[in-house]
Formats: C-alpha cells, sequence, structure tokens
C-alpha cells in the first residue's frame, strides 16, 4: 500500500521529516521542479521522469510512503545556495532525485527514469 | 557441458564482485558481451559480512585510507595551534570511535550502492551467491538461503581475490580480530595487539595509535617484507618514535580470554627463545592473506595450474585451460593492488571481445603504504638492483630532506627521506625511486608514469622542482651513497 504525500518547498520539507516515524514503512522522497499553468514541470528531465514513476508505483505492490516534493521554479533550483543543494540531509545535484530516507540509496536524473532501477530502490530492504 | 548447439547463458561469467571482477565485466559489456558477475561474501570468524565491491571498497583501500585521514585530521588540530589557530581545550580532544565507523561505513553502503546501480544499469546480471565450478563451462552459485543457481558461460574469469589467514595458535579464530572487522568495530578497539608487521599490520597499527589507541605490533621477519628494507625502517622508526611498541623476531603462542573480557596474549621471541605475554582490549592477526580458489571446485574446470599457496599461476590470466582466466590478487606472483586488478581486468576484457592485443605491463608499479609517515614507491628496491645488476652497475643517489610545514609545529624530520636506484652508466637509467614523508602517493605517482618513459637520472637531474613543496626532493638529488657525502640538507631553496 503507497501513500503519497505532497510537499512543496523546503520548509515544508523539513518539518515533514521530523514527523517520519522511524519504525514505519520506509519513505522515499521525489524531488520535481514546480509544474507551469500548463500542468509540467520547467524541468524536462522532470517531465520524462514522471510518467515512468507514476506507472511504476500502480503496479508496486509494497508498503511505502511516496513523497513529492515541489522543490521550486527555476531561478531557485539554480541558486547555488538553494536549501535543497546546502542542506545535509538532501545535498541534492540535480533534479529530479529520489531518496530513500535515512538510507545511501539515491538515483538522480535519467537514473529515474529506468524501471529496474526504480526497483531496486523501492523493492529492496536494507 | 558445454551446450550441444553452442550457445551459452553468459559470454562471460566472473567469479568475483572486486577491483579486478567489476572492472572486467563492466569493459567487457562495453564490447557487446553478456554479462554475469557472482559475488558473495562469507561472514569473517568474528561475522563480519559487507556488500558488493570486493576488499578494497569495503575492507581495504578506502576503509584503510578514510581511517588514515582521521588519524592525520587528529594531528592537524594540534599542529593546527603552532600555526596560530586557538583551539579550545586540546588535552580534551579525542577519537569517538562508533561517530568514526559510522561515518566510514555509510560511506562505503554508498559505494555498495552506486556499484549495484552501475551494474544494473549495464545490464551486467548480479549474483549474490558463491561460485564454483560444475565443468569447465558450468558454475554454480550458493545462495544466502541455500538454494542453488547454474548458468553456463563461453569465458570465465576467476576474481576471488583472498581473505586474511589466521595462524593456528589456541584462541586466533575464537578471540582474534582481522583487517575484515577492525573498520566497522562495534567498540572502540582499546589496547590493541597487531600481529603481522606487513603493510596491513603496519598501517592498522598506525592509525590506531594515531588515533589515541594504544598499539604493538609483532613482527617474526621484518617489517614490510619484499620492500626496500631501508626505507621500511624509517617507517618503523616513525611509528615507534610516535608510540608504537614493536616486538621483534617474535611469534604468537596463543590468545586466552579472560574473566574481564581482555584478552590476554603469549608470544615467543624465535631468536632467544624467550617468551612474553601481555594484556590487551583487542588482538588483530594481519599475518597475510590466501587466495579464495578451494571452494571454487577447479579440478572440476580441469584448473590445475595452483600453487602450494592456493594462487593461481596464469602469466597472462590465462589459466591452463583455454577459456579459464584469472585476475587480481588471486594471481600467483603478481602485485596485489586494485589497480592493477581493474587494469588487467580490462585489458583482459578487450583481449576477449575487442580484439584486443595489449598485455597487462606488471613491471614498475607503483604503490604507497599508509602508515603514519607515508611510504611511497615505484620500481625496484636497492635490494632488488644490487641483486639483479650488481653493486658496481648501480648507482643510489639519496638524500633527506625537511618538508617546509614541519617547522612550525616542530614535527620530526629524521624519518624524512628518499633515494633514487639508477643504472651506473650512460645517462643513468632510473631503476626504483623511494619517498618516505608525508603524501607519498601523491609524490610518487606521477613519477612512474615518467619511468614508464625511461626516465634517466640526468632527466631528473634537469627537471626543475615546483617549490616549496616535499616532491621536488627528488630534483635535488645529487649525493650518491658510493660517494660518502653527507646526505642531509644544509637549508632550502639552494
Amino acid at each position: 500500500m503507497i501513500s503519497f504525500v505532497n510537499i512543496e518547498g523546503f520548509d515544508e520539507f523539513a518539518k515533514y521529516t521530523e514527523s517520519i516515524d522511524q519504525k514505519g514503512p520506509p519513505v522515499l522522497f521525489y524531488f520535481s521542479g514546480s509544474k507551469l499553468p500548463d500542468g509540467r514541470s520547467w524541468c524536462p528531465d522532470c517531465v520524462e521522469a514522471e510518467p515512468i514513476i507514476k506507472a511504476f508505483l500502480d503496479e508496486l505492490k509494497k508498503n511505502v510512503i511516496f513523497v513529492y516534493v515541489d522543490v521550486g521554479d527555476r531561478e531557485y533550483w539554480k541558486d547555488k545556495a538553494c536549501p535543497f543543494r546546502t542542506d545535509s540531509r538532501t545535498k541534492l545535484m540535480v533534479i529530479p532525485t529520489i531518496i530513500k530516507w535515512k538510507g545511501v540509496q539515491r538515483l538522480e536524473g535519467s537514473q529515474c527514469t529506468k524501471r529496474e532501477l526504480l526497483q531496486m530502490l523501492f523493492e529492496e530492504d536494507d | 557441458m558445454a551446450p550441444i548447439d553452442g550457445t551459452f547463458d553468459y559470454d562471460l561469467a566472473v567469479i568475483g564482485g572486486g577491483s579486478g571482477g567489476l572492472a572486467c565485466a563492466k569493459e567487457a559489456v562495453n564490447h557487446g558481451a553478456r554479462v554475469a558477475v557472482l559475488d558473495y561474501v562469507t561472514p569473517s570468524p568474528q561475522g563480519t559480512k559487507w556488500g558488493l565491491g570486493g576488499t578494497c571498497v569495503n575492507v581495504g583501500c578506502i576503509p584503510k585510507k578514510l581511517m588514515h585521514q582521521a588519524a592525520l585530521l587528529g594531528e592537524s588540530i594540534h599542529e593546527a595551534i603552532s600555526y596560530g589557530w586557538e583551539v579550545p581545550s586540546p588535552d580534551a580532544i579525542k577519537i569517538n570511535w562508533s561517530a568514526l565507523t559510522e561515518a566510514v561505513q555509510n560511506h562505503i553502503k554508498s559505494v555498495n550502492w552506486v556499484t549495484r546501480v552501475d551494474l544494473r544499469d549495464k545490464k551486467i546480471e548480479y549474483i549474490n551467491g558463491l561460485g564454483e565450478f560444475k565443468d569447465p563451462h558450468t558454475l554454480v552459485a550458493t545462495l544466502k538461503n541455500g538454494t542453488k543457481r547454474e548458468l553456463t558461460a563461453r569465458n570465465i574469469v576467476i576474481a576471488v581475490g583472498g581473505r586474511p589467514h589466521y595462524p593456528d595458535i589456541p584462541g586466533a579464530l575464537e578471540y582474534c580480530i582481522s583487517s575484515d572487522d577492525i573498520f566497522s568495530l562495534g567498540h572502540p578497539p582499546g589496547k590493541t595487539l597487531v600481529v603481522g608487521a606487513g603493510y596491513i599490520g603496519l598501517e592498522c597499527a598506525g592509525f590506531l595509535n594515531s588515533l589515541g589507541f594504544s598499539a604493538t605490533v609483532l613482527v617474526r621477519s621484518v617489517p614490510l617484507r619484499g620492500f626496500d628494507q631501508q626505507m621500511a625502517l624509517m617507517v618503523t622508526n616513525e611509528m615507534e618514535e610516535r608510540g608504537v611498541a614493536f616486538h621483534h623476531k617474535c611469534i604468537p603462542l596463543s590468545v586466552e580470554k579472560l574473566e574481564s573480557g581482555q584478552l590476554k596474549a603469549r608470544w615467543q621471541n624465535t631468536e632467544t627463545g624467550e617468551q612474553a605475554e601481555d594484556v590487551f582490549d583487542t588482538v588483530l592477526m594481519a599475518t597475510g592473506r590466501y587466495a579464495l580458489t578451494k571452494a571454487l571446485n577447479l579440478p572440476a574446470a580441469g584448473v590445475t595450474a595452483v600453487t602450494g599457496s592456493g594462487k593461481i599461476a596464469a602469466q597472462t590470466e590465462q589459466t591452463d585451460v583455454a577459456h579459464v582466466y584469472a585476475v587480481g590478487d588471486v594471481l600467483e606472483g603478481r602485485p596485489e593492488l586494485t589497480p592493477v586488478a581493474i587494469h588487467a581486468g580490462r585489458l583482459l576484457a578487450r583481449r576477449l571481445f575487442a580484439d584486443g592485443l595489449q598485455h597487462m605491463d606488471y613491471e614498475n608499479v607503483a604503490t604507497t603504504v599508509f602508515t603514519p609517515l607515508e611510504y611511497g614507491c615505484v620500481g625496484l628496491s636497492e635490494e632488488a638492483a644490487l641483486d639483479r645488476y650488481g653493486e658496481e652497475s648501480i648507482e643510489v643517489y639519496h638524500a633527506f630532506y625537511k618538508p617546509t610545514e614541519f617547522f612550525i609545529p616542530q614535527r620530526n624530520i629524521r624519518n624524512c627521506y628518499l633515494k633514487a636506484v639508477a643504472e651506473r652508466g650512460g645517462a643513468q637509467r632510473v631503476l626504483g625511486l623511494h619517498f618516505v614523508g608525508p603524501v607519498a602517493g601523491e609524490v610518487i605517482q606521477g613519477f612512474a608514469a615518467a619511468i614508464k618513459c625511461g626516465l634517466t637520472m640526468e632527466q631528473l637531474m634537469n627537471t626543475v622542482g615546483i617549490h616549496p613543496t616535499v616532491a621536488e626532493e627528488f630534483t635535488r638529488l645529487n649525493i650518491t651513497k658510493r660517494s660518502g657525502k653527507d646526505p642531509n640538507p644544509a637549508s632550502c631553496c639552494s
């Protein structure tokens, strides 16, 4: 059973991490660029990854919490001081990125579009 | 059996997912081969296990260098004071062992992950099972849950590496740890006895001592056997001056566990016959490594070129069975180094799948021992050069030196020494370079390329140094051992 959570911006992200149940199901964060009025993200790699991830999650039969994090607009992300880049909990270098919370596992950029890699990230236990 | 219609499950099966095996597998896939990698870690006697990547990533080069770095940083904090940094309570500065091991293990785990992602991305099948031969083209992998998986391959590469050897004495297996365990040890090691003075023993004793854990080393014959002995002495002198105790010509007799939980180790001096003992918190066995060929069932493959030590004799990585190869630490008579395994693995894959013709050159491979004061070298030791060419045909240039950064904190310069071993005649081709000092690996690496180009003393002496560095000391060499002149520096800059 996948629980979906939607988060917008860094402050909301930080607040959410404090509420995570350590003994609960694995939490996977998906960091994406925000959506433009036409419904697609300004980030072309995120546009490519999203339907593939959605399709994968539709088939996933595992107890996980999938957290969609809207990182913000292009200017905000491109700034070197963007907290998503600098904060030690995320240290994002590229979007999209999927991070397994409290784990070392992550997928970056085009890795997010590959089913076998999504499988490794979501289906394996430590 | 080779399938009747000649189709195999894989073009290449690699047994061992370490430095050599993975490099070979990835290169093969680049040239269109279908590849499977088998990797399995049998837990150490103390129960330690780890993920994909082999010895280097998990219990070798990587964690070793990180712990060495942790030790150096601890020293730097104190040196900083002499440079004017105001460090509050320097006496209170101590290492948090569990924070250190957690940081190191997290890094290793992220490397395991990236390695697995890379294999999956390249469509290399990774089988987490212990591989053995069923017949020349068939492997059986036994997975953790006991199930067995069979696979056939046109080519097979044995890259199983090695594991630490334990002396056959009471208490060794039950109570002692090895390099397999130290980097993830669940409690601070405390007062430690290191049995063995090869590079593993010395590096471990070195960083343990620098981190604040008292270290004692038992040396059976000589430290760093096989390395230049004059340089080995500099290394151990430096360690002794920093507080590491050495017991030379001593072999361990037994290790007993006391009620307190501590370990009582007994040893014997093989020259005097005298026995001694002491109580330690940890005893670390670093008495060599053995190749993991026994579990392979090599006879089933028809591979017989196995030496007494269990290593595989394969001059060009080719065993005595046509399609069975070997790379890495499992090979007889080759340097047991990650870059050697990687390079040989890649070249082998190119020969197998890309019409490659190049063979691995195992000569003049540079390496570094990461003891507190590091020792980097490339080429022949002085002893090997004397043996091969004779004293009359060799010239050895040498010098002590004083790193600029050592003056202010008044660091010990007594063991900062380097030498070049060269042919005596003509332009004096350089046969070996040896350096004890800080960042020795960084110093020697470039010179390894120079030696590959046929570096001569004439060229070296005509190379202008970068100032102030320690590496430039190689360009300043001008005093020979033969001249008897004092190799101590007058002053810098001249």
